[in-house]
């Protein structure tokens, strides 16, 4: 009998996941031999640690060449290691924030930790995964993961609230993907993505309703893990309702996995279909997700309640990126032509692989800002006022430059670089993006894409004026300091400002991440 | 009308007939136990079907595992009969209706499928359904799944703890 | 003296019993496969297995069960029936009678039904604890496979290819019964019983399982007769538990260490021991009945239908001695001189005698496990609840999955298992070293304690020999 071949080389994709599950089982061990009242500082450090070696581990895997492994179920190739850079840095600096936010509450638990890292190490999973079932449970390992860390604080009714809300849903949306799945798997006889194309083609010509309803449950059940209109509902409430740096690094890993899971999914398989078809889907998605997004972040009096909603406009334009890499006539673009002069590579592969860059480096940034923005938020809330609502208002950042100006100038740079203005990072990615979208010709989107952007620096800018303009408050809480926060807080701002005028090596890495495998 | 036929259709009726009272049923206990033997029959079918390792951990699994644990709890909370029954509501209808429309399509679907089974050899049969081939997929072709799973199981030991967890 | 003797002439009886009951399962078996019908034997080991052996051994138990109480507590047990028989008159022999007493009784006595019961699970509840028992040994081993009468034989009901897992799956069918029993009665007592018997079957089932792995690692199978395996012979060398670990020859006879699961995998074999004492819901896992607090899920049961749940439990013990012979104790198999008498020409010859001494090997096996459990049964006091709890899920798994990981690395280390039989035979030396050290202290409490109640032997033990003679009067 021939068994397959397996070799320890087809593991080595997995050892950023695997750094982040032996962290996490240490943490969880540990626990076990802690008194209640005994400190544990160490695990936020080994948190970070754990994620540091797993980010670099994941950098040195960027340079390996693209190939499967495990017999095609899953492959390493630089744009799934350089998505487990960006998940281990939102890891990172959400780890770093929970700090004080765990001790505040008195709720420091090796668990917490431990259940960041599997989620981690679930994004990290999912970005590499080339095959149905694969990709389906690595979903559910992030997912389930993030569902116990926002019902991790039960007290109070707004985790209740979001743990359960996110839970229903999420296995709702999850219950909609595998459907999608198995039509798609009827229709070819395969869960290999790689293997799919084939006999979707053939497929589509004699049951295209079967191929067409699988791919549009797969794309819903995606578009809920991002946020996507009309699947956000979710977002604000959950968001809202879990614990603040889970909140972080939800919006930074899970819209990361999710988004990264997406473009294997589509890319690879949509092969076999007719381009129009997640060109449709995606330019729909994105238009809409960027204007509804936009819209309802606008009233929002509530920061982390805002922050959601832009969240969700950021989808819309990350959204944007994945509806540019399905266009087939990429257009005589004189910057692409000389790219593929230059490179040798047909125009549409040096669009695609400028949308690819395009979409890893605006999660970068997204994560660095959004968590960064999160981090600050969860260091003004205050445990009594949750319930009453007024943890997060506006007015809480009221004269913050005059009380904490290190920390109103490191809010500025994230509301800046969320709204996408120069020089920082949110605005060099938003260029890329809306730069690639152009070359492909949805000029269009792009101008509602650039409009909508627009509308929302309003209501960042907003929390700058707040923090500037507005006298500090009477009686006013003191506002404690902590060196998790305080480090997660610095890190974040000098990547936002620093990489928005310098990108220095990380434009080299992200040169070349821009290959997805069978591409 | 051979051995595995008249089997095939003791196994198909027992196996409606216990399904069909899990539903019926006025006490959650009888549903329950309905179930179990559901599952029991359903082993039968899947023995028929050459999946010898799936039949045995249908009953061990299910029957044996997962439905001690409800009825566990149905004992323990003491559930007495539903009492509102009969009353025509719209999710009992809609419900209703699209287990009909089911019904249908699958009637439809299989009306459909060619009279002639799938022939899968002797070479096949020998090895098919053993808990040797089954291994061996597992552990060769399915093993980044199969990995994936163990952690997904691990997760949601921890997840539940957490949040079942009172001192936080 | 004349006790010793009365032991002796019995067990003597025991073994011609047995001796006799093997050889004539192999002949009858061999008869019908060459008159009959090719897999014919196997009918007739359902016969033999599970209605003669089984059943007999389990019938006998219930009066063994109070003699050998008696015997630890000092007293005499039940000697009070007695056959009308002359010559037999006025004779106890060794409580025998009892049984059909019992037997009597169970079957006269009134069927009691309680007002409020569901009268369909109330009735179905002894029969949903009594069938899967029964069912159980049909894929243990209890001979090796002979030729009789031209006929390829062998002592086994079924050889699924999901092997042991047939016993898993059968097993834990089994708290149906007990919980369902324990439902049905409305009967608050009953209804506890039946809530303590699905908790602690959710205790044990993880570390039952988890403690056999490391066997089928072992010997890369998960069928009982391939775990017992064979001694080596002239066309094929020794497998399963029928090899060596370490052997030579003395005088043309084969000794050794045989590969016996008990001597590889102590672990596995305390593990799988501790967790199927707990399925038999017999002290000290008796909470469940409890017999002392809340009587047990059959309060309300009487007659036959008390008889079958109580049936059903000495079923267990017979059919855990029997897997735990198989898995961990050899099987059938010798050990040792076992190559020699495999290759001696008369055995060969006549495949039968050579099945019949294995047999009655393996069914001695199996009362020496049923004594230990006996033994078991009557020293220790009855767990907690939640100590069941714990000893399930904070000891017996965690050293499950210990020995699972230990016993891969020593087999891909060594696949002559020699290195697992070192390991195995230290753990051995801890756990034998950790008992002794442990005696010497309760012994020293037990000492100064025994002073201030050594008259308590005077008494006439005998005198209460068991008031309730019948075991329905012991629940």
């Amino acid at each position: 009998m021939t068994l397959p071949n397996i070799t320890l080389a087809d593991f080595l994709p997995l050892l950023p996941a695997l750094i982040m599950v032996v962290g996490a089982s240490i943490l969880l061990l540990s626990e076990v031999f802690l008194s209640s009242s005994a400190s544990r500082g160490y695990q936020a450090v080994l948190t970070v640690a754990t994620a540091v070696a797993s980010g670099l581990t994941a950098l040195g895997l960027m340079f390996e060449p693209p190939h499967a492994v495990f017999l095609g179920y899953g492959v390493l190739d630089p744009f799934s290691s350089f998505l487990t850079l960006v998940v281990c840095v939102g890891l990172a600096l959400a780890a770093l924030a929970s700090v004080s936010f765990l001790r505040k509450r008195g709720a420091e638990r090796g668990e917490f930790y431990a259940l960041m890292l599997f989620a981690s190490a679930g994004m990290s999973l999912l970005a590499m995964s080339a095959e149905f079932i694969t990709l389906f449970v690595n979903l559910e390992v992030l997912s389930v993961a993030t569902y116990a860390l926002t019902a991790y604080l039960r007290r109070g009714t707004r985790p209740s609230e979001a743990g359960f809300k996110y839970f229903i849903l999420g296995a709702f949306s999850s219950a909609v993907l595998l459907y999608g799945t198995a039509l798609l798997y009827g229709a070819t006889g395969t869960t290999k993505l790689a293997d799919m194309a084939g006999p979707l083609s053939q497929a589509l010509a004699t049951a295209p309703a079967l191929v067409y309803t699988g791919a549009i449950l797969v794309a819903a059940g995606f578009a809920f893990k991002v946020a996507a209109v009309p699947f956000h509902m979710w977002t604000p409430d959950v968001y809202e309702g879990a614990p603040t740096p889970v909140t972080a690094l939800m919006s930074a890993g899970v819209k990361a996995a999710a988004f990264a899971a997406m473009v294997r999914v589509f890319l690879t398989v949509g092969k076999g279909m007719d381009p129009h078809m997640p060109l449709a889907l995606f330019s729909t998605l994105a238009l809409l997700t960027m204007v509804v997004g936009n819209l309802l972040a606008i009233p929002q009096r509530n920061v982390k309640r805002m922050l959601a909603y832009s969240s969700i406009a950021h989808a819309g334009y990350l959204l944007l990126g994945v509806a540019a890499l399905f266009v087939t006539a990429p257009g005589e673009h004189f910057r692409i032509l000389g790219a593929s002069a230059l490179t040798g590579g047909t125009p549409l592969d040096v669009a695609r692989s400028d949308a690819l860059r395009g979409i890893l480096y605006y999660l970068l940034a997204y994560t660095f800002s959004a968590v960064g923005a999160f981090a600050l938020v969860s260091a003004l809330e205050r445990r009594e006022d949750e319930d009453k609502g007024t943890a997060w208002d506006l007015e809480r950042f009221s004269g913050l430059a005059q009380r904490r100006p290190g920390w109103a100038f490191a809010m500025t740079a994230f509301m800046l670089s969320l709204g996408g203005i120069p020089p920082t990072i949110g605005f060099m990615s938003k260029l890329l993006i809306f730069q690639s979208a152009i070359d492909v010709g949805l000029v269009g989107l792009t101008i509602v894409a650039v409009l909508s952007s627009a509308a929302g620096v309003y209501y960042y800018l907003r929390v700058v004026v707040y923090m500037f303009m507005r006298p500090v408050p009477e009686g006013a809480q003191t506002l404690e300091r902590s060196w998790g926060t305080e480090v997660a807080l610095v890190i974040s701002t000098v990547a936002v400002v620093l990489l928005g005028i310098i990108p220095g090596r990380v434009s080299e890495w992200l040169a070349h991440a821009g290959t997805l495998f069978g591409q | 009308m051979n051995v595995e036929l008249v089997l095939f259709g003791a196994f198909a009726l027992l196996t409606l007939l216990s399904a069909g009272l899990v539903i019926l049923a006025r006490s959650p206990i009888n549903s329950a136990m309905a179930l179990v033997s559901t599952f029991f029959f359903l082993a039968g079918i899947y023995v028929l079907l050459w999946a010898h390792t799936v039949a045995v951990v249908q009953v061990l699994v299910y029957a044996g595992a997962i439905m001690v644990l409800f009825l566990f709890v149905i004992m323990l909370l003491n559930l007495g009969e539903s009492a509102h029954r009969g009353k025509p509501t719209l999710s009992r209808i809609l419900g209703g209706a699209s287990a009909v429309g089911l019904l249908g399509v699958l009637g439809i679907t299989l009306s459909r499928v060619p009279a002639q089974p799938a022939n899968l050899g002797p070479q096949a049969q020998a090895t098919f359904g053993t808990m040797a081939s089954i291994g061996q997929s597992i552990f060769t072709q399915w093993l980044l799944p199969f990995e994936a799973v163990s952690l997904l199981l691990l997760v949601a030991m921890v997840g539940a703890v957490v949040v079942a967890k009172s001192r936080i | 003296m004349s006790r010793i003797l009365t032991m002796l002439v019995a067990m003597a009886t025991i073994v011609v019993a047995l001796a006799g009951g093997v050889a004539t399962a192999y002949l009858v078996g061999g008869f019908v496969e060459a008159h009959g019908f090719t897999g014919a034997s196997r009918l007739t080991n359902i016969v033999f297995l599970m209605l003669v052996f089984v059943m007999i051994i389990a019938t006998l138990l219930t009066l063994a069960e109070r003699k050998w109480s008696a015997f630890m507590q000092d007293r005499v047990g039940p000697n009070r029936a007695r056959l009308g028989i002359p010559g037999l008159k006025n004779r106890s022999l060794g409580g025998i009678p009892h049984i059909i007493t019992d037997v009597l009784k169970m079957l006269t006595k009134e069927d009691f039904i309680p007002g409020m019961a569901n009268r369909f699970l109330f009735n179905l509840g002894p029969l949903l604890a009594f069938a899967p028992v029964f069912a159980l040994f049909a894929v243990v081993p209890a001979g090796p496979t002979v030729t009789v009468l031209g006929q390829k034989v062998d002592m086994v009901v079924a050889t699924p290819d999901f092997g042991i897992l047939y016993l898993f799956a059968i097993a834990s069918l089994a708290v149906y019964g007990t919980a369902l029993a324990g439902w049905s009665s409305n009967n608050k007592f009953a209804l506890l019983g039946g809530v303590r018997a699905s908790a602690q079957m959710i205790s044990y089932e993880v570390a039952l399982g988890l403690s056999l792995v490391g066997l089928f690692l072992t010997f890369s199978s998960v069928q009982l007769p391939a775990l017992v395996g064979d001694v080596a012979n002239a066309l094929s060398p020794a497998t399963g538990q029928g090899q060596y670990l370490w052997s030579t020859q003395v005088f043309g006879l084969d000794i050794g260490i045989p590969a016996w699961g008990f001597i590889i995998q102590p672990l596995g074999f305390i593990g799988f021991f501790v967790a199927s004492f707990a399925e038999t819901k017999r002290a000290p896992f008796d909470v469940p009945e409890g017999e002392s607090e809340i009587i047990g899920y059959f309060v309300e049961y009487s007659g036959m239908k008390f008889g079958m749940f109580m049936i059903s439990e000495f079923v267990e013990v017979v059919v855990l001695a029997g897997v735990t012979t198989a898995l961990f104790f050899g099987g059938h198999n010798l050990p040792i001189f076992g190559e020699a008498l495999a290759n001696n020409a008369f055995m060969q010859e006549h495949g039968w005698v050579y099945g019949t001494i294995l047999g009655t090997v393996f069914w001695l096996k199996v009362l020496f496990l049923i004594w230990v459990q006996l033994v078991i049964r009557w020293t220790f006091p009855r767990f907690r609840y939640d100590q069941i709890q714990s000893l399930g899920w904070k000891i017996l798994l965690p050293v499950g999955l210990v020995n699972v990981f230990v016993t891969a690395a020593l087999v891909l280390w060594d696949p002559s298992l020699r290195a697992l039989g070192v390991v195995g035979i230290l753990e051995i030396a801890v756990f034998v070293a950790l008992t002794l050290s442990k005696k010497e202290n309760s012994e020293a409490g037990a000492h100064g304690d025994a002073h201030g109640h050594d008259h308590g032997h005077a008494a006439p033990a005998g005198a209460h020999a068991d008031p309730h003679p019948s075991a329905a009067g012991a629940h």
